[in-house]
């Protein structure tokens, strides 16, 4: 392999990591606030990805544009789900049964909502973009994708909301005690994760083929890397994503394109076995050992 | 005082008939092919007879251990693989259907071994992982034919109602364990971790033996039952015993049911294998919508399942009384 | 008889981090069969930290915990039970959807000398419930308990592991008088039964009057240990816990 082969797969690698975070990072907050793995993320996702398909057809908006106004859409559609659904489970610390059923049913329901809606062909969007030699759909994704996350981190740390859900993620009953409305702020979250979830369908949308079972693959992959991050730690996301994407893109020269997702799950259950506290709690031994 | 004195007599009439009701159904479906002697008759309660198998099964782990599995297609699809792989090289299909339940086994340990050791939702996370992987790999797998799918080739006349009480008397064994552990130590040790898994553990239960435990019988039953429904079919895919949709079909069973009960499993199966084989199967395109749909509904409104429905109502009933 | 010269709990320099603060810090104790042990010390002086590791909750992050000569430190906790040693917690932990029959089932299955057959089972997990005085409530739903009862029942299912050591954690929190006083002389009744207790509590009076020994913990090391009557007029303890008032008391 020479350099010049080695730096076009570490920059791809980054180039992904970029989306993965973004697919992974709603399903963080989630469970961080709710402490409910949301099993319904690969729906959500689908739906972002037809979402800006068919802004782009009928009204020839610009695909990551498109996968940009997907984020408001799918954050009201994640607060009515909220509102109607989630609102009437009873609260645990832990993800429980009931949760794990419910979240599983709305899945089968948007998927084949979206059979009904779209039929099972395989879809893309084609723009001028995605045919030119530097890739920079890839790029524009990124970036894209980059900004959103850093908007997270922004509203995450300087708002009322922020400081809620990162007083729920630490302590549930703390954060109750002080007067964190949490319905309201578990539906914010629950609308911002699933947001995210549509921004990345999105995003993956101008990438990548897709059909109304997109998102499953990729829910995999979430799983990966919020379990390599720790499940709640949202900086644990991105470092969870750049690994599944280094992994991914450089497992190419070794093993079958078939095989991806088998290697995906070796990825978690090494992370289950090795790992239980995902990278930051490994980061963080390192530290007290030094 | 006099009041519970008085229902006694019913509520001992009512164990009485718990205990019989089993051997009854049994009786009634060993001779009901007989009775009605239609292939598609048969087939339908044979395919039910699975189901209720592999429902029950889920329940062990889902129900009475509260580890909820979205994999269990996995275990089911390597029942099917082994028994038709070995019935090829000759192996008597009993020991083919036995094997499957053993191959199952040790693949629920792949899982369990490392998701069991953990809290939180890391089994159930893993259980869609491995069911993604295995299905990739068995697609793109060459000597079992991929995604193309596997031939068995028996020489002996195809006999249905061999395999009608082969599914009899899975189903029935399936029921046996469920009943036998729910009464017994073990079952209680499973209860003790579903409603408190720290709490068990301080009162001697070794939450990590029990869980894997648990997983490995349920996986060892729903094998056998696809190792016997290979045999029947004579042709497997991966996308159809490794398939996403007979991991929800077999979860859905015991929610519709009843979960965490004896009956409810049953229950569950045969009001499933009805409705999946007669009417439904006509609407492929909308039947994992209504699916989601009915897991949505019994999840927020009756999570007893049908059973705890129907527990409700008789209660009512004899409160108005 | 030799075996009593070995302690039935021997704690040596405990010590437990949480991140780089010391909730626990280099403390030894030696508990005696026959005993009532309790700890005492004010908020935040590391009693519950102590119980969780010698429970084996949280795993200490240096020192040893023995019981009669075998190392016990970081053993999970049912095998603990395995050993001879039970908790309750001061958080009642019943199983909500379980008799409270079954609760104490549980314990008489899985605990140091498991009973295969549910029947036996519930004969002796019958048992226990009459010594704690649960026996009438046997078949209500665990989860309608009182408080006070729902204490019981966690001591009922620790005694039903048949333990040599039972840990209580707080088992008079949140109770009346008369109902504490009860509590207190259940404590006893099982000490005098032949079990050492290890007693944790907020309330030092219900410590001075129940144990045969205390240790006094502050800023998550020892400050003294000795009889009620010791620990009521050391200086140092009084300095930093009871107070002059109590002092004056004594």
């Amino acid at each position: 392999m020479t350099l010049i082969d080695f730096t076009n797969l570490l920059v791809s690698a980054l180039l992904l990591a970029g989306i993965y975070a973004v697919m992974s990072v709603g399903m963080t907050v989630i469970y961080g606030v709710m402490k409910i793995v949301n099993l319904a993320h690969a729906g959500f996702m689908m739906l972002g990805a037809y979402f800006a398909l068919e802004l782009f057809q009928r009204f020839r908006i610009d695909p990551i544009i498109a996968a940009l106004l997907a984020f408001p859409v799918l954050f009201f559609l994640g607060a009515a789900v909220h509102w109607v659904l989630l609102r009437r489970l009873p609260r645990s610390d832990e993800p429980t049964l009931p949760s794990l059923l419910l979240m599983f049913g709305l899945w089968l329901v948007l998927q084949n909502l979206g059979y009904l809606i779209w039929g099972n062909t395989d879809r893309s969007i084609f723009t001028p973009r995605t045919l030119s030699v530097v890739s920079t759909v890839r790029l524009a994704v990124f970036i894209a994708a980059v900004g959103c996350l850093l908007l997270l981190e922004v509203i995450l740390h300087y708002t009322w909301f922020g400081r809620s859900v990162r007083a729920l993620i630490q302590n549930r009953y703390a954060a109750l005690l002080t007067g964190v409305y949490e319905d309201r702020t578990a539906g914010i979250a629950f609308g911002l994760g699933i947001g995210f979830a549509g921004l990345a369908g999105g995003l993956l949308g101008s990438l990548y083929s897709f059909d109304p079972d997109f998102g499953r693959p990729f829910l995999i992959r979430a799983f990966v890397i919020i379990v390599l991050g720790g499940l709640e730690s949202i900086s644990g996301v991105a470092i969870g994503a750049l690994v599944l994407a280094l992994v991914e893109t450089f497992s190419i020269l070794f093993v079958p394109a078939g095989y991806q997702l088998a290697i995906s799950f070796g990825l978690l259950a090494l992370a289950l076995i090795v790992l239980p506290g995902g990278l930051a709690s490994l980061l963080a031994k390192v530290r007290r050992v030094a | 005082m006099s009041a519970t004195s008085a229902t006694l007599p019913a509520r001992r009439m009512a164990g009485w008939a718990m205990t019989a009701l089993p051997w009854i159904l049994l009786a009634i479906l060993a001779i009901l092919p007989l009775l009605v002697p239609s292939p598609n008759f048969t087939r339908l309660l044979f395919m039910t007879f699975l189901w209720t198998t592999t429902s029950i099964a889920w329940n062990l782990l889902g129900g009475f251990a509260g580890q909820v599995s979205f994999g269990f297609a996995v275990f089911y699809g390597a029942g099917a693989y082994t028994t038709a792989l070995l019935m090829n090289a000759g192996v008597n299909p009993l020991f083919a259907f036995l094997a499957a339940g053993l191959t199952a086994a040790l693949v629920s340990l792949i899982v369990g071994l490392p998701a069991f050791r953990l809290r939180g939702p890391y089994f159930a996370i893993a259980t869609i992982g491995i069911s993604e992987a295995v299905r990739v790999v068995m697609t793109n797998l060459s000597f079992t034919g991929g995604a193309s799918g596997y031939r068995i080739l028996e020489h002996r006349p195809f006999r249905q109602l061999e395999h009608y009480y082969t599914a009899l008397l899975l189903a029935a064994i399936a029921f046996a364990i469920s009943w036998k552990i729910a009464h017994s130590k073990f079952g209680l040790g499973l209860k003790a971790i579903r409603q408190d898994e720290d709490a068990a553990a301080d009162l001697g239960v070794n939450p990590y033996t029990y869980k894997l435990a648990a997983h490995a019988l349920a996986a060892a039953l729903t094998g056998m039952a696809g190792g016997v429904f290979a045999r029947y079919a004579a042709f497997i895919h991966p996308g159809g015993v490794f398939g996403f949709h007979t991991s929800v079909h077999i979860l859905l069973m015991p929610v519709i049911g009843g979960i965490g009960t004896v009956w409810g499993p049953v229950l569950g199966g045969f009001v499933f294998g009805i409705v999946e084989e007669e009417i439904v199967a006509s609407f492929p395109e909308i039947h994992l919508l209504l699916y989601g749909l009915l897991l949505i509904v019994i999840i927020l409104f009756e999570p007893g399942g049908i059973l705890g429905g129907l527990r409700k109502l008789v209660r009512r009933f004899r409160d108005h009384r | 008889m030799t075996t009593a010269k070995i302690p039935i709990l021997e704690v040596q320099k405990l010590t437990k981090y949480f991140g780089g603060l010391a909730a626990v810090k280099d403390v030894s104790f030696e508990v005696r069969a026959g005993q009532i042990f309790g700890f005492i010390g004010p908020n935040g002086a590391g009693k519950t930290t102590l119980f969780s590791m010698i429970a084996g909750a949280v795993r200490p992050s240096a020192g040893k915990i023995r019981s009669r000569g075998v190392e016990i430190t970081g053993v999970s906790p049912f095998r603990l039970v395995k050993a001879g040693i039970a908790r309750t917690h001061q958080i009642v932990r019943p199983f909500r959807e379980m008799t409270v029959l079954e609760n104490v089932q549980v314990a008489a299955h899985f605990g140091r000398k498991p009973v295969r057959s549910p029947s036996a089972a519930k004969e002796r997990a019958m048992q226990v419930l009459v010594s704690v005085g649960l026996d009438a409530l046997a078949d209500n739903p665990a989860s309608i308990l009182s408080v006070g009862n729902q204490k019981r029942l966690e001591i009922a299912r620790a005694l039903a592991t048949t333990p040599d050591l039972l840990l209580c954690d707080e088992i008079c929190g949140g109770l009346t008088h008369s109902e504490t006083a009860a509590m207190l002389q259940l404590l006893r009744r099982i000490r005098d039964g032949g079990m050492t207790v290890m007693y944790v509590e907020h309330d030092v009076k219900a410590i001075t009057a129940v144990c045969d020994r205390i240790l006094v913990l502050n800023y998550g090391r020892k400050l003294a240990e000795g009889t009620p009557d010791h620990i009521q007029n050391d200086p140092a303890v009084i300095e930093a816990y009871l107070g002059t008032k109590a002092a004056g008391r004594s």
